[in-house]
């Protein structure tokens, strides 16, 4: 017997597969299944704040004394003034505060995440692995493919002379990056797909079982 | 004007016309079929998939570790083998794990089926082994006071509990009360990454899709101990851990599918060199 949420979630799916395999065009039911995606997804999202906002703030306030918490949410409905024509300057306030801290924590996060332990460290090499030619020739790459990659960016200077010849060069890396990405972001899709007909496969063959 | 006229306008050529919905349903057979037919195509095992078994395996009993996990229903298809077998290898083990998603509010529910349920079934104990907290709102800011004070910022866990009436957590202070962290997908890990491991050195581990493991890979072996991406991983991994899923079946599909995909690429090319040569 096959359950009636398995069966809406097959329905739905076959929808979206209306898109590609009936006419491969917008359709119907194509439209169907988009928006009541996107509603469903709000509605969850909206649920599980309110559940977080009431398990970690409100009844922390109510149960446990936790007055510090009423700041926060003043704070996060000040949010909502944006909606007022006389009062919408005070959701600056709020927002300030958020963007301050989100800058805060990215200065902080990015200059060790992404420039000392994504670009820096990587590239401290040796030129030279006495009797490992691959490993010699590896770290000579990455160090020429990191510098050229970064001599793209410079915008300052005009790319001209050795520049203009280390800047192409570095686009050709970053093109084979791309190309890497793109072919792994199609893997990636493949395998939704896979896993996705093999669901619909099972659900079908439950439904006559 | 779709860019099969423009090739024609440019080109002078009339090309042949192909229905793509016979690609299409050329694709969804050869997807299904290594599912029903056992193609036996071999599987080597990679070396970064070892390292992070390896790395799970070293655990020590007791240890605690934050299993951060964010892939969504739609994800999930590509990455629930690794999931899976990781879940398994972690179960099996006396060590204490803290579930929770940092960045796609879809993956609480997705833990609880995945994730969850293999807990269930090794017979671990909810509040003593393991603990889910469900989503986790607020991004990067609330990741990273997650690090500086754990209970500061989670009063209940996903099914209401107050976290003072879980025994496991009674011992979790800050990021310093965890062995190691696992993540799983894309955003959440660079915020694990920015704020758990220089300022405590935790060690990283990452589960990732096919499309972000390339990414991530510049990170590895320096903030990222190791990484297991994609569905190719997902099927090592169900091998080295003599658990045998749907991952490699999947591999098998996915390999069918992109050799469609070369084959489509290499034959419209031939038609394109050929038609412009009777030109």
């Amino acid at each position: 017997m096959i359950s009636i949420d398995i069966l809406i979630a097959l329905v739905l799916t076959l929808f979206v597969f209306s898109f590609v395999l009936w006419r491969t065009k917008d359709n119907l039911m194509y439209r169907f299944a988009e928006h009541t995606f996107v509603a469903v997804s709000l509605g969850n999202m909206t649920v599980l704040a309110i559940k977080y906002l009431q398990g970690n703030v409100i009844n922390p306030i109510i149960y446990k004394g936790d007055y510090i918490l009423i700041i926060v949410l003043i704070l996060g409905c000040l949010l909502y003034l944006r909606f007022s024509k006389r009062f919408f300057y005070i959701c600056r306030w709020p927002l300030s505060f958020m963007v301050g801290v989100g800058l805060g924590l990215t200065l902080r996060g990015w200059t060790h995440g992404w420039l000392f332990s994504g670009i820096i460290t990587p590239t401290i090499l040796s030129l030279a692995v006495v009797g490992d030619a691959f490993t010699t020739f590896n770290n000579i790459f990455v160090i020429v493919c990191t510098l050229t990659v970064l001599s793209y960016f410079i915008f300052s200077i005009q790319h001209k002379g050795a520049l203009r010849y280390s800047a192409t060069l570095g686009r050709y890396f970053m093109m084979v990056m791309f190309g890497v990405m793109f072919s792994n972001y199609t893997f990636s899709r493949l395998a939704t797909l896979s896993g996705r007909l093999l669901w619909v496969v099972q659900s079908i063959s439950s439904i006559f079982a | 004007m779709t860019n099969e006229k423009k090739v024609e306008e440019k080109s002078g050529l009339s090309l042949p016309k192909l229905d793509e919905r016979v690609i299409y349903w050329a694709l969804v057979v050869l997807l299904l079929l290594p599912f029903f037919v056992n193609m036996g195509i071999p599987l080597p095992l990679s070396p970064m998939t070892q390292e992070f078994y390896d790395y799970v395996d070293r655990l020590k009993p007791d240890s605690v570790i934050l299993y951060s996990v964010d892939f969504g229903p739609g994800s999930l298809p590509e990455i629930e083998g690794s999931i899976v077998a990781v879940s398994k290898q972690i179960a099996s083990k006396p060590i204490k794990v803290v579930i929770i998603s940092v960045w796609e509010p879809t993956a609480a529910p997705v833990n609880e089926e995945k994730i969850v349920s293999v807990f269930k079934a090794a017979g671990k104990t909810y509040g003593v082994d393991y603990v889910n907290f469900g989503f986790l709102p607020g991004g990067e800011g609330a990741v990273a006071r997650l690090a500086d004070d754990f209970k500061g910022i989670l009063k209940v866990d996903y099914y209401g509990n107050s976290i003072e009436d879980l025994p496991m957590m009674q011992n979790i202070k800050d990021a310093t009360s965890f062995t190691m962290v696992i993540d799983g997908g894309f955003p959440s890990w660079l915020y694990m990454r920015q704020n758990w491991v220089p300022k405590y050195n935790i060690p990283l581990i990452s589960i990732e899709a096919a499309g972000s493991a390339v990414e991530v890979r510049s990170m590895y072996p320096f903030s990222l101990k190791a990484i297991l991406g994609g569905a190719r991983a997902g099927a090592e991994y169900e091998v080295l851990i003599k658990s045998p899923g749907v991952a490699k079946k999947g591999l098998d599909s996915v390999t069918f599918g992109v050799i469609l995909f070369v084959g489509t690429i290499a034959l419209g090319n031939v038609i394109y060199v050929r038609s412009r040569r009777k030109k």
